[in-house]
């Protein structure tokens, strides 16, 4: 009975098993190598990345600033989106109550220190760029004085709580939250180099997040002569000026906030240092996971690559009415600053540009550049090499020589001369020259597999036939051309990342995008690898990842797509 | 065996050139012959003789450049095949002539089933449903003689092993009913017994169909088996042009017997096996006069400076010989 039985299973067994052989007899070209690609750990593993952030980059507009993006609409409405934070700020808000406060207030007076001192030393070099110019700018805050900002019909004690801070009617939401911080004093210097200062003038820009907002501040700017103490009353000149402004939902609100003052008639040397310092009261209604923090830049008028931008601010400020020309001044582009927490799970920029959002609208940006421009090369390469290797002849040498002008030519100093003829440069546009560029490698490679393809029996069979010979290039001898191809048009992937990057950090890129290499350009300006690496080094892992995962899924496929290799 | 008086093919006077960096070889030069339906001529020679080209050349596939067909016509059914557009040429290669290849090793394309290859071939030339190629497709490969042929046809080449896949090619080019096959050392990369098997196969379906066969081999074997007539080739010229038994009792031109010296045979005693002298000329600069001149043991002084005529030393029995008959 056991013995019987016994059979019986190995008879079922043995069935499944010339099934299973049977199965792998019959199976198709795909699945071997679907087989011998599985064996490939880090192949796998490349591949899992790849699968990852192309799934990142295809649904950034949901992954990135919640309801804000508009997918399809026009590129500008979406900028703003691009640099908001992927969490909602509803669910942000739980975790970051008043616990958190007190590690952040720390995280910021460590922060805060250092920063100090960065501004003293040289000065952050942050430029607002230039897709946040004017037309980003709401409004420009008005002078108002600090009668006119708090003079409500109300009493203040109606707005106000007993410490200072702004108390929000009790339909708001996000009452329970408010939270006030005081403001601090940021001091650097300048050097004037003629002795007609006549002005010192500083930007504000303040970022505000938060679901509603309504966010006032004072701030004085005080001018001294670099010995004096800096809290005593002995400046040369200063200038104030309160401001509110409001802001509804998560959004950066850049308000530029500026005030200058007269130095017009004191004594100011060439060649001799002066502290200006900026002394911020916010009396504003905090959010938790926003704090305030300056970035400073300074340096004359005229020497300022900004200046158009300048100009832009001048114009709505009333500062037509001058000769900017004949005027020499200092500005502050004061920002905000914002560290890690668990609203911005990356941090921020110096303007408050959340860098997961970049990050993760990076990918977008990357991918498509890389599989256009991939997608166009391995196109052109293919279709030249098969021409080429397929004919032979005349055909061939037209080809593979103006294969060698291509590659001839020094494709990045190309790049960047096509990029800075054209004015407005767009991702599309990138990936095109990219890959009009790119091709030649390919080409080549299917070229070389044509050469011993067309010498096949089953091509002269396939002719013998009657097959016209378009047909037995594209269908026929192709596929038997493609391995190669595969591998290099994956790891070619991972080059034009690398090239999109670079072009984007040098500042070539798409302003309406963002890109890994805009994204470490952020982390570059001025201090901030300093004292925000973080800005640089998340962009930049991605770069890292991906390329690291094109390049070993192309490892692994070379492998897999060997015809060399049996099962 | 006797034939209709019109031929499907006559071969008048090709000449076929490569233009290469070292100078012109003359691979087929002045080749003239007949075919008639229901034919098997056999196209033996050494190799390098220019038989491949000479099959090429009918069906216009010279590979271009370097190749060129500079002279003769390729009369096929009444037609200049040489005078007709490639897009004439595409309807007739396949559907009107046919031809299988020596290594079926390669000859099947890996990446494709072998359904996908039989079909295109089915559907090129002929108007006709999936459904029903694919019916066709299975009977071509039970006539072929592949077992389960409808289970096998779903397979990729590699699983064929070196004679199926030669069946298969067979199965392909007989897919449209050609009235010619050329058949170019189809059985050089098969094993003995196999060769025999895919011989046999040739020659019944030949009879079935009833159709004109250039079987191409340097094996005389090979050709007493299957031909009706044999044009032996040397240095890209017919040399002798015979049936098939006066080939074996009664060769006449001194490269035929020399060749025929030099295989085993069953019905007579030899104790060695001949062997020509000399090697086979470079086809750039042939030897003057008779190209065989120089490995002829009867050359004469007129062999070297004449080029022979092609003597009918009896009727149909043509050698291309300046002693043709008196040897
Ligand atoms: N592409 C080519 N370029 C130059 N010469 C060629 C080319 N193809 C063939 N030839 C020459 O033409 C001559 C005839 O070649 P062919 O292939 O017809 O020989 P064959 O009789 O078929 O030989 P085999 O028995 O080896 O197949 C050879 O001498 C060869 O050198
Ligand atoms: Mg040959």
């Amino acid at each position: 009975m056991s013995k019987e039985g016994k059979i019986v299973i190995d008879d079922e067994r043995l069935e499944a098993f010339e099934k299973e052989k049977e199965k792998r007899r019959r199976a198709g070209r795909i699945m071997i190598f679907w087989r011998r690609f599985r064996r490939h750990r880090m192949g796998v593993f490349g591949l899992f990345i790849i699968i990852f952030v192309t799934f990142v980059g295809v649904f950034a507009p949901f992954l990135a600033g919640p309801g804000r993006l508009v997918p399809f609409g026009p590129r500008e409405s979406n900028v703003q989106a691009r640099f908001t934070p992927p969490f909602s700020y509803e669910s942000a808000k739980d975790t970051a109550a008043s616990q958190e406060a007190s590690t952040l207030e720390k995280t910021v007076a460590a922060f805060y220190a250092n920063y100090k001192l960065n501004f003293i030393n040289g000065m952050s070099t942050t430029a607002l760029p230039h897709y946040l110019q004017l037309s980003k700018i709401d409004s420009i805050v008005d002078e108002t004085t600090e009668e006119e900002l708090w003079s409500s019909s109300l009493d203040p004690a109606d707005y106000l709580n007993a410490n200072g801070s702004l108390r929000l009617p009790t339909s708001f939401n996000g009452s329970a939250l408010i939270d006030y911080r005081t403001g601090g004093k940021i001091a650097f210097q300048i050097n004037p180099s003629k002795n007609k200062l006549t002005f010192v003038s500083i930007f504000l820009a303040v970022r505000v997040d938060s679901p509603e907002s309504v966010w006032g501040g004072k701030f004085k700017v005080y001018l001294y002569e670099a010995e004096s103490d800096l809290n005593s009353a002995n400046y040369l000149a200063s200038s104030s000026v309160q401001s509110y402004l409001v802001s509804t939902g998560p959004s950066i609100s850049l308000r530029l906030i500026d005030f200058r003052f007269s130095v017009a008639g004191l004594q100011i040397t060439t060649g001799s240092t002066y502290t200006v310092v900026l002394d911020t009261e916010i009396m504003d209604i905090e959010f938790p996971g926003i704090n305030q923090y300056v970035v400073t830049r300074s340096g004359p008028a005229e020497m300022d690559p900004l200046r158009t931008t300048n100009q832009n601010w001048n114009a709505l400020d009333g500062w037509n009415d001058q000769d900017t020309a004949t005027y020499e001044g200092w500005m502050a582009y004061v920002a905000v600053f914002y560290v890690t927490n668990k609203f911005h799970v990356f941090g921020t920029d110096a303007l408050g540009r959340d860098i997961l959002a970049a990050t993760i609208w990076g990918a977008t940006s990357s991918l498509t550049v890389a599989f256009l421009a991939q997608g166009i090369t391995t196109l052109i390469g293919i279709i030249v090499g098969t021409i080429a290797g397929y004919y032979g002849g005349f055909w061939d040498n037209v080809l593979m020589r103006l294969t060698d002008i291509i590659l001839a030519i020094p494709f990045f100093f190309l790049l960047l001369i096509a990029i800075t003829l054209w004015e407005q440069i767009s991702l599309y546009f990138m990936a095109i020259i990219i890959g009009v560029l790119g091709w030649a490698g390919i080409a080549r490679v299917v070229r070389a597999q044509f050469l011993s393809l067309r010498e096949l029996e089953y091509t002269e069979a396939a002719r013998a036939l009657g097959v016209s010979n378009v047909t037995i290039m594209f269908k026929h001898l192709l596929p038997n051309a493609l391995a190669p191809v595969i591998v290099q048009t994956t790891l070619g992937t991972a080059t034009v990342i690398l090239i999109e990057a670079g072009l984007s950090f040098l500042g070539f890129g798409d302003p309406l995008a963002v890109s890994w290499g805009t994204a470490i350009q952020w982390g570059m300006t001025g201090n901030t690898l300093r004292f925000a690496p973080w800005v640089a080094t998340i962009p930049g892992l991605a770069i890292f990842v991906v390329v690291l995962g094109f390049n070993l899924m192309g490892d692994a496929l070379r492998d897999a797509l060997d015809p060399r290799l049996k099962n | 065996m006797t034939f209709a008086e019109e031929p499907l093919l006559e071969l008048e006077h090709l000449k076929t050139q490569f233009f290469t960096e070292d100078g012109v070889v003359k691979a087929v030069d002045d080749v003239s012959f007949k075919l008639h339906r229901g034919e098997v001529l056999g196209l033996v020679g050494e190799s390098g003789c220019g038989k491949t080209i000479t099959s090429l050349s009918i069906l216009k596939l010279v590979p271009t450049p370097p190749g060129k067909i500079v002279g003769g016509k390729v009369m096929f059914n009444g037609e200049d095949l040489l005078e007709l557009s490639e897009e004439r040429m595409r309807q007739i290669r396949g559907n009107e002539i046919s031809m299988i290849f020596q290594d079926p090793m390669t000859s099947l394309n890996p990446v494709f089933t072998v359904k996908n290859q039989i079909l295109e071939n089915i559907k090129l030339h002929q108007d006709v449903s999936e459904d029903e190629a694919l019916e066709k497709g299975i009977e071509l490969m039970q006539m072929v003689g592949i077992p389960e042929a409808r289970r096998r046809i779903n397979d990729y080449p590699h699983l064929f092993s070196g004679g199926m896949r030669q069946r298969v090619m067979i199965a392909m080019a007989l897919s449209c009913n050609p009235q010619m096959l050329i058949a170019d050392e189809p059985t050089t990369a098969l094993d003995v017994t196999i060769q025999a098997q895919v011989l046999d196969l040739i020659k019944d379906l030949q009879e079935d169909l009833n159709m004109a066969v250039l079987y191409i081999t340097h094996n005389l074997g090979v050709i007493a088996e299957i031909a009706d007539n044999v044009a032996v080739m040397y240095a890209g010229n017919i040399v002798e042009y015979t049936d098939v038994n006066t080939i074996y009792d009664k060769p006449d031109h001194p490269y035929t017997r020399a060749l025929l010296s030099s295989i085993p045979r069953m019905d007579k005693k030899i104790s060695r096996l001949g062997v020509i002298r000399g090697t086979v000329p470079n086809l750039i600069t042939p030897p003057s006069g008779c190209r065989f001149h120089p490995r002829c043991p009867y050359a004469t002084e007129k062999c070297s400076t004449q080029v022979p005529p092609y003597v009918e030393i009896e009727p149909s029995h043509f050698s291309f010989c300046h002693y043709a008959a008196t040897l």
